[in-house]
């Protein structure tokens, strides 16, 4: 843990004191139920060698009796999101020809459509020149680019002109609209989109070159209306956050959005999204004033049961970058949090089917379900090792913990996996990591999901934006550890 | 607060690109999802058909007889009580439990019996938790059928497989008692079955897993099987996906299993202390603890003694298992039973503590690899020197399973029918007997455990009905009986007790006289009034 916060970056150093605190967090919880385990219950009794628990359900108070009953439930409860959330998490691996069908289909040849990119760019001088020059680069023979830059934001739109007089394929859309906000600008451009598909990619986005050609292709077998592809963040070293969060992209991507797209209810991801243009202008484009305006696209064109193709290769994947603090990772999952909610208020997944009315509320609300369990289960631990309460009772607060486990096993199995497809090779420090990492982890995600909750309820709903410093871009093309704004 | 305004309402060209407002479509067709019971009946309609009489046989060999032959166990009657306990008492043992054998053996066998109140009804508790085995092993029949299948045996050698795991004397002799082996077969025999999955289900290593664990929680001798089960999963997994297979086996293995240290920690009984029992005494105790059984090939030896009778009930399985296992190392298809099997080999070569169930779990694999070596032999098609030696194979297995049926077939026949038919319980039985028309509720007794749940259920407190071993092991009991064996009014003395003479059966013998006596020679049983 020491080398990960000796790195020297000067945009982590503010990090060191949530992550500290974190662990010591994580290193007294299961200490307190432990110790508390192995001096139990008072003196044995004298008479024999059984030490009897005079707690049992049956002498328990009727306070103490709804106290435990509540202890139950929330255990249930949470066992059963975190049995769902495993479920889910590995359905591309439930077996090997599963694994080969969230591939892509292949090369298209002939190609049959032809696609617009837009890519909104805002304060992202750094990054956005390299990007715009490598999508300009994609083996496709019809497709244009549209870099979208607010009015207000020169620096950008100066690396965004020289970029479309480098490459004739490369435009500029200038968004004068106020708030900016990444549906707007998205909005803006639409009208201009000349190709039959519109795809979207952030500025810091570091695209496969077959991309194009495979989407096409996947166009052209499935009848699809969406094609979402894979999205993967790379710098799993860079600090203890970005390893889990690098594993969570892994598991979105390359496992659970395939259940989505099979059920017919997909949260899109922002970038690497490809829709039909004629689908996107009758749907009236992006939700201008949603802070996920990904998932709640999806969500309006799962109600109306569009289809949605799902596609991971790690050769294909777009690679980014975790956000370089944590300060900045609870910015972004505060502006997912709340956009879930505000999906869920919207309440267009009301008039889906019922199962997949079910799917929907239950996905949306996912956030919080998680910030509640994350919270109540160590509390539920703690309390009941500390009030001495039955053994059945203590054993159904465990509950939760079986799931998680199997979680943990899996996410180990998944950085061995990850390592392997991209060439890097995980070592042990990256997996004590990865365990010890999990709970903090956890209390990061509940924490911005109770602020996405609170901002959402005081009204405050502008666009937190998450900055980019290209740390994904450094394994491939700087071998020093220089961060690309550093 | 408002919610997010929506965008203005869609076209009405949605039909045009194939959407359907207000009417999503059901969600698509999950390819990999499991096929319907129905047609998981009946592409498997020609094995049951194969299975049913096959299954109907052993049941009635083994549910002959059952409560008269072999002469009741010492560590029948524990498990029996210990159900009885768990039934009537909600506690794991009729005294403290000391973590002597994980729990889940005899919690299995109160469940089974809760129904038909098995140990409550006319004849011996024994004998009722003998029956209640019998649907265990045929449990396990069918399973190890399935194992035979998923290691690709063809159905014919399968059912050979389940007939000689059924009716060897040897198999059935132990089939027919109450052997914490005996109910963690179907858990072992399953996790093998799951682990070879066909489709490479994910969730079927998981089950692999869950199903170990309760072979473990059952026996925990069973553990030795690890290297062989996983063996079957990596044999059975695909490179793409073997992580998650064994990161979901494991896990559930261990979480599982970690339910028992779990339970003792919570009841702060994990770690030894003063008075207390806690798991790990009971770890070390068998670890350690127990005397050593000596060689195999010594005469003399426990070791000796107890091979000696499997090898007297019967030859022929064990031996076939034996002479099939190393080849069968070399077989791809053969290789997870053969390193089951060889595995329990090894350890018994070792000198140290030998159980007498120790047999059960070389049983079934023993018979998987016997039929798999008749199975790979008919096989077998050389087409050198002569493309018309082809049939070299099938006939030499005709002949070979032909042999073996005329050489086994009378013999079997002969021990099964002797082992249905003789009562050698009738001692025990008449010693019960005796004491509940002639001792009066009140008397306090030194007993045999397998007479137990018979007593007490005849109204003898059961505080009064001591089990000899716990004179001088158990705190409660001593607590009760701090002058040991000078407070009771009457001893039986059985084999096991005259074998493991503990201090306090010494005593007692010494200063009794026999007031009734049952059977001779080893099976002999004597009741006898203590002088106090």
């Amino acid at each position: 843990m020491l080398r990960a916060f000796a790195a020297g970056r000067r945009a982590r150093s503010f990090a060191r004191v949530p992550a500290v605190a974190c662990i010591l967090l994580l290193l007294v919880l299961p200490a307190a139920p432990v110790s508390a385990a192995l001096h139990p219950m008072g003196a044995p009794p004298v008479d024999g060698p059984s030490s009897k628990d005079t707690r049992t359900i049956s002498n328990a108070s009727t306070p103490e009796l709804a106290v435990y009953g509540v202890w139950a439930v929330i255990s249930i409860g949470s066992a059963g999101i975190a049995w769902i959330t495993l479920s889910w998490m590995v359905q591309a691996w439930r077996t090997p020809a599963t694994l080969r069908r969230t591939r892509f289909a292949g090369d298209a040849e002939p190609v049959e459509h032809s696609f617009s990119l837009l890519v909104p760019a805002r304060h992202e001088e750094q990054v956005l020149g390299t990007t715009l020059d490598t999508l300009a680069r994609l083996d496709h023979p019809d497709f244009e680019i549209l870099a979208i830059i607010g009015h207000d934001d020169g620096a950008t739109r100066a690396v965004a002109e020289a970029a479309a007089a480098r490459n004739d394929n490369v435009r500029v859309v200038i968004d004068h609209s106020w708030p900016k906000s990444k549906p707007k600008g998205l909005n803006t451009a639409l009208p201009v989109c000349g190709g039959d598909v519109v795809g979207v990619f952030d500025a810091e986005d570091e695209v496969h070159p077959g991309l194009l050609r495979r989407v096409d292709r996947l166009f052209q077998t499935s009848g699809a209306h969406v094609v979402q592809g894979g999205v993967q963040l790379m710098n799993y070293r860079s600090s203890w956050y970005s390893l889990r969060n690098v594993l969570e992209y892994f598991f979105w991507f390359s496992s659970r959005l395939h259940f989505h797209a099979r059920q017919r209810f997909i949260p899109l991801g922002g970038n690497t999204v490809f829709v039909r243009a004629d689908v996107l202008r009758a749907v009236g484009g992006w939700d201008p004033e949603c802070l996920a305006e990904d998932c709640e696209l999806g969500v309006r064109l799962s109600v109306l049961g569009a289809k949605t193709e799902v596609a991971y290769e790690s050769e294909i994947v777009t690679r980014e970058e975790t956000p370089h603090s944590i300060r900045e990772l609870v910015k972004q999952r505060t502006r997912w949090s709340q956009g879930f909610l505000q999906v869920l208020r919207a309440g267009h997944w009301r008039r889906l089917p019922p199962r997949q009315r079910l799917l929907g509320a239950y996905t949306l609300a996912t956030p919080f379900l998680q910030a509640f369990s994350g919270l109540l289960i160590p509390l539920a631990f703690a309390t009941a090792f500390l009030l001495k309460a039955p053994v059945v009772v203590v054993l159904i607060t465990f509950l939760p913990l079986a799931p998680m486990l199997i979680i943990l096993a899996v996410e180990i199995a998944a950085l061995g996996q990850f390592c392997r497809s991209y060439g890097q090779r995980a070592r042990l420090y990256d997996y004590v990591r990865l365990v010890l990492g999990f709970f903090p982890y956890q209390l990061l995600l509940s924490y911005a999901a109770v602020r996405a909750a609170a901002r959402e309820v005081f009204g405050v709903r502008n666009w937190e934006k998450t900055a980019h410093v290209g740390a994904h871009l450094e394994s491939r093309q700087a071998p020093s550890d220089t961060p690309v704004n550093a | 607060m408002t919610a997010v305004q929506t965008p203005p309402s869609p076209p009405a060209d949605l039909e045009r690109l194939g959407l359907r407002p207000g009417a999503a479509p059901a969600p698509g067709v999950d390819p990999d999802a499991p096929g319907s019971v129905r047609s998981w009946l009946g592409r498997r309609a020609a094995s049951f058909a194969l299975l049913a009489p096959v299954l109907a046989l052993i049941g009635v060999v083994q549910v002959w007889g059952i409560g008269q032959f072999p002469a009741r166990f010492d560590d029948e009657g524990t498990y029996v009580a210990q159900a009885w306990a768990v039934q009537h008492l909600g506690q794991l043992a009729h005294y403290t439990y000391w973590y002597d054998h994980p729990p889940l053996g005899w919690i299995v066998l109160a469940l089974l019996g809760w129904p038909m109140h098995a140990f409550d009804g006319p004849g011996t508790a024994i004998a009722a938790g003998r029956a209640l085995l019998v649907p265990i092993t045929l449990l396990t029949a069918a399973l190890l059928y399935a194992f035979a299948r998923r290691l690709g045996m063809r159905k014919g050698f399968a059912a050979l497989a389940v007939l000689a795991f059924g009716l060897s004397p040897l198999a059935l002799n132990y089939h027919r008692m109450v052997w914490l082996d005996n109910l963690a077969m179907p858990w072992l025999i399953g996790a093998f079955v799951l682990a070879l999955t066909p489709g490479r289900r994910l969730w079927a290593y998981a089950g692999a897993g869950a199903c170990f664990a309760g072979a473990v929680l059952t026996k925990e001798t069973v553990l030795l099987m690890l290297p062989a089960l996983a063996l079957a999963v990596w044999q059975s997994s695909e490179r793409s996906t073997r992580r998650f297979c064994f990161a979901v086996f494991g896990a559930t293995f261990l979480l599982l299993a970690s339910i028992y240290p779990l339970y003792a920690l919570i009841k702060g009984e994990l770690l030894p202390g003063p008075g207390h029992v806690s798991l790990l005494q009971g770890v070390e105790f068998q670890l350690n603890g127990r005397a050593p059984s000596g060689s195999i090939f010594k005469a003399g030896t426990l070791s000796n003694y107890y091979v000696d009778g499997w090898l007297t009930l019967d030859k022929l399985l064990l031996g076939a298992g034996l002479a099939s296992s190393v080849p069968g190392l070399l077989s791809r298809r053969l290789r997870v039973p053969a390193v089951a099997f060889l595995i329990q080999v090894l350890m018994m070569l070792r000198p140290g503590y030998l159980p007498a169930p120790y047999v059960i779990a070389m049983l079934p694999f023993a018979a998987l690899l016997a039929a798999g070596a008749f199975d790979a032999i008919a096989r077998w098609r050389p087409t050198w020197p002569s493309p018309r030696l082809s049939l070299a194979g099938p006939v030499i297995a005709a002949v070979a399973v032909a042999t073996t049926v005329v050489v086994a077939a009378p013999r079997w026949a002969r021990e099964d029918r002797r082992q249905m038919t003789t009562n050698a319980d009738q001692p025990m039985q008449t010693a019960a007997h005796w004491l509940v028309r002639h001792a009066p509720r009140s008397s306090t007794l030194i007993i045999d455990d397998t007479l137990w749940v018979d007593l007490v259920r005849q109204g003898f407190p059961r505080r009064n009905v001591v089990w000899y071993y716990k004179l001088g092991t158990d705190g409660t009991v001593d607590a009760k009986y701090p002058r040991g064996w000078r407070e009771f009014d009457y001893v039986v003395s059985s084999q096991m007790m005259r074998t493991d003479r503990t201090a306090n059966v010494r005593a007692a013998l010494r200063n009794s006289r026999l007031v009734a006596g049952f059977g001779r020679g080893t099976s002999r049983v004597e009741i006898r009034r203590i002088r106090g």
